[in-house]
């Protein structure tokens, strides 16, 4: 018998079906190893490549220096402040993929207000050049780290685990100073040359929740830690923090469940597996969308447990539905609606004008992290550097002023601000931005507010 | 893996693999009558959910806004079929397995983006319309109440074709074209009809599983990559040219695969088992025919030397 491999009204005769198969079977192997590869490294198939757009914000020699801004942050005028200069700022962001929607387009919206905001307080220019990393499709980072090298970049605002342990070879090739403001990679590159964690590393805040967990619910007393079966080193880092903190905070550690990866959506197997370690909370290390998704099936399976995620955007509480509701979050979160200090308030007001919609964590972050830049620049050009080059200057203005400004924490006219432990190379304290709270259908609501180590427990 | 554990993801395999029945036979019926290596089927998977998303947000209730999106999606199957694969297979028919196959791929990456540009990144959620909650069916185990429709669509869809490719006036002219094209057209049977109903049919079934998986949690624009795999996983497996049932006993074989080894070996080991198997089919089993082969012709070199 043959079947034909042709326009169907054709009878001529076509391909045996041994033939077929074979091809087919080949084509079909060869299809699903890339699909295979494509999906470990949480990318999408259809990831355009990076984007290699410019951005550069520029103002009026007028107005520069006569915001707001610059009097609120005290900043020197003039070439001390870096006007007149154009500094490359690289960019590596989840542009397309799963992650393009919750971080990506945050990420940009962040960086692209603060470069307006430092142009206008009569600071420099930036030459952003943004790139897509997929949101952890690594296959991506040789090419955009050295288009970042050829175009001697000297400061790059990365994220992504996967992307940031990839990237990290060629830091110390191109000499550039990588600020990740993810902090995705933080265990696994902690102390690594050129790269610093802008925000608070994923776990440490769970001596917070574990003081939220005694004081509002008593009676639960075992806690399972859902993380995600990545490398040894960044599995280790999430044992230290979280299953350790859970045993120090006086709790009984259920056991650890893992998921696969970023891209995983059935959790039937992970549920299974919970509701035999029978835990009264769960503590869950996803990220965006999926922990929604988990929120959804978990919600579905009867089991009674709170849980408490280390991340919420938007995009979480879609996945989630109706379920959302039973979601707590807990970590570094940006309450748009708190506007305790000067800055916080300008800054959501100018973010709401420019795009329509409060402001997110992740664009917090990512806006602060480029008003570090400017500060990291200030202090080059007051070391006699060129900021315009990249090189160990960069790394040296970090180590010798750890000290930065922060949106979030200030109150009033004082601004809050954010320290770099020079050991961990990571942020030790931030005022005020961890947080735990209970997801309603638009924002999450704040139920406590705590320190890196559980320490200066307020609820709210 | 304790044996609830294990009771339990037999249960989960068999929910989980009822979905990936439909999209085994739905694919099925695409390779296997028409010969096209569809890849595209994942956006099969996909459009029908933003289609029924959109008329939800636009005021429609959920099951009539689902019903549309599947008719609409099976349109965009038998769009592709007309106005993509059957231009390339009539002009070029004997490269046409290798061009449909790079086409097919292509229109995936083309669609993603469209998709994106059209309805942004952001997932898109399905409320199944009632309270998902766990019904206990012994010790320990017990499925959810989507896990259940799950099952029951699946068994419904797999019954409904099987009779209607049985005695249906168009089933019996799928299965004739699938059996001998040639003797089909000299019949009076039209090929080129009989492929856009296949299309019509295996996209509206790609969006069946699509809105039944996206119940469970949310899709994005690629959500239906990893899907369209497995289900390739399925077709081969089940053999290009089978049956309906044997389609669906491989999509629940290797749903109880996927789960028994998410759950013994981690969750990481789930895909390498499931393209473990497809890489077992593609390269063990022809080094066994060869080795039979080989084994038959010593014997007949012996017998042959012996006389």
């Amino acid at each position: 018998m043959t079947i034909t491999d042709r326009g169907p009204d054709d009878v001529t005769p076509g391909l045996t079906r041994r033939h077929l198969m074979k091809s087919a079977g080949a084509l079909a192997l060869a299809g699903s190893a890339a699909g295979v590869l494509a999906a470990c490294g949480s990318s999408s198939s259809s990831s355009s490549s990076s984007s290699s757009s410019s951005t550069t914000a520029t103002t009026t020699p007028s107005a520069a220096g006569n915001s707001p801004l610059s009097k609120l942050l005290g900043t020197p005028s003039g070439e001390a402040a870096g006007q007149g200069l154009t500094v490359t700022l690289g960019g590596a962001g989840a542009l397309s993929g799963a992650a393009a929607s919750a971080y990506g387009k945050d990420f940009l919206r962040g960086i692209k207000l603060a470069m307006r905001h430092i142009s206008e307080a009569g600071g420099p220019s930036f030459n952003f050049q943004p790139r897509d990393n997929g949101g952890g499709d690594t296959s991506k980072t040789p090419g955009y780290m050295r288009e970042f090298g050829a175009e001697h970049t000297p400061v790059l605002l990365t994220s992504f685990a996967a992307n940031s342990q990839s990237e990290n070879p060629f830091y110390e090739q191109f000499e550039i100073l990588a600020l990740d403001g993810g902090a995705s990679a933080a265990a696994a590159l902690a102390s690594v040359p050129w790269y610093y964690v802008m925000t608070t590393v994923t776990g440490l805040q769970t001596p917070g929740v574990i003081e939220y967990i005694k004081s509002e619910t008593p009676e639960v007393k075992r806690v399972t830690s859902f993380l995600q079966d990545t490398d040894a080193k960044t599995i280790e880092g999430y044992r230290k923090f979280i299953t350790g903190a859970v045993e120090e905070g006086g709790l009984e550690s259920a056991g650890e469940v893992l998921f696969s990866d970023y891209t995983q959506t059935d959790f039937s197997a992970q549920i299974s597996e919970l509701r035999s370690q029978n835990p009264q909370a769960i503590l869950v290390t996803m990220f965006g969308a999926q922990v929604g998704t988990f929120v959804k099936q978990f919600a579905a399976s009867g089991i009674e447990a709170d849980i408490y995620g280390y991340d919420w955007v938007p995009d979480t509480s879609t996945a989630a539905g109706s379920a959302a509701t039973s979601f707590n979050f807990t970590g570094v979160y940006f309450d748009p609606e708190r506007k305790e200090s000067a800055w916080e308030k300008y800054y959501v007001e100018q973010y709401e004008e420019e795009f329509g919609t409060y402001p997110t964590t992740y664009s917090t972050i990512y806006y602060e992290n480029t008003f570090h830049v400017w500060q990291l620049v200030m202090q080059i050009i007051k070391a006699g550097a060129d900021p315009t080059e990249p090189g160990e200057h960069w790394v040296k203005a970090v180590e010798e002023h750890p000290e930065f400004w922060a949106v979030r924490g200030g109150k009033g006219s004082n601004l809050g601000s954010v320290k770099m432990d020079l050991k961990t190379q990571a942020f030790e304290h931030q005022e005020n931005v961890l947080a735990t709270g209970t997801v309603l259908p638009k924002l999450p609501e704040v139920r406590a507010t705590f320190d890196i180590d559980g320490s200066n427990f307020q609820k709210v | 893996m304790s044996a609830t554990e294990f009771g339990q993801s037999i249960l989960d395999g068999i929910a989980s693999g009822s979905v990936f029945a439909i999209l085994g036979v739905g694919l099925g019926l695409i390779v296997g009558v028409t010969g096209r290596f569809h890849f595209a089927y994942a956006m099969n998977i996909v459009l029908p959910i933003y289609f029924a998303t959109t008329l939800i947000s636009a005021g429609l209730g959920t099951y009539p806004a689902i019903v549309i999106g599947l008719l609409l999606g099976a349109a965009v199957g038998v769009a592709m079929e007309a106005l993509l694969y059957r231009p390339l297979a009539e002009r070029a028919p004997q490269a046409a397995l290798l061009a449909i196959f790079v086409t097919s791929l292509g229109l995936l990456t083309v669609c993603e983006n469209v998709i994106r540009l059209i309805w942004g990144s952001e997932p898109r959620a399905l409320d199944p319309g009632f309270t998902v909650s766990r019904v206990d069916l012994g010790t320990a185990l017990g499925l959810n109440t989507l896990q259940l429709v799950w099952i029951g669509v699946a068994a419904v869809i797999v019954v409904v074709l099987s009779i209607y490719l049985a005695r249906g006036k168009m089933g019996r002219a799928i299965r004739a074209v699938e059996d001998n094209p040639e003797m089909a057209a000299a019949v009076g049977i039209s090929p080129r009809r009989v492929f856009a109903v296949v299309f019509a049919i295996g996209a509206a079934l790609a969006g069946v599983g699509g809105v039944l998986f996206t119940m469970q949690g949310a899709a994005l624009p690629e959500s239906g990559v990893l899907p369209t795999f497995t289900a390739f996983v399925i077709v081969f497996l089940a053999g290009v040219k089978s049956g309906v049932p044997r389609f669906a006993l491989a999509g629940i074989g290797v749903g109880l695969l996927q789960a028994i080894s998410a759950t013994a070996l981690g969750p990481s080991w789930s895909p390498v088992v499931t393209f473990g198997v497809l890489f077992f089919y593609v390269a063990a089993v022809p080094l066994r025919e060869r080795g039979l082969t080989w084994r038959i012709r010593r014997q007949r070199v012996a017998e042959a030397s012996g006389s």
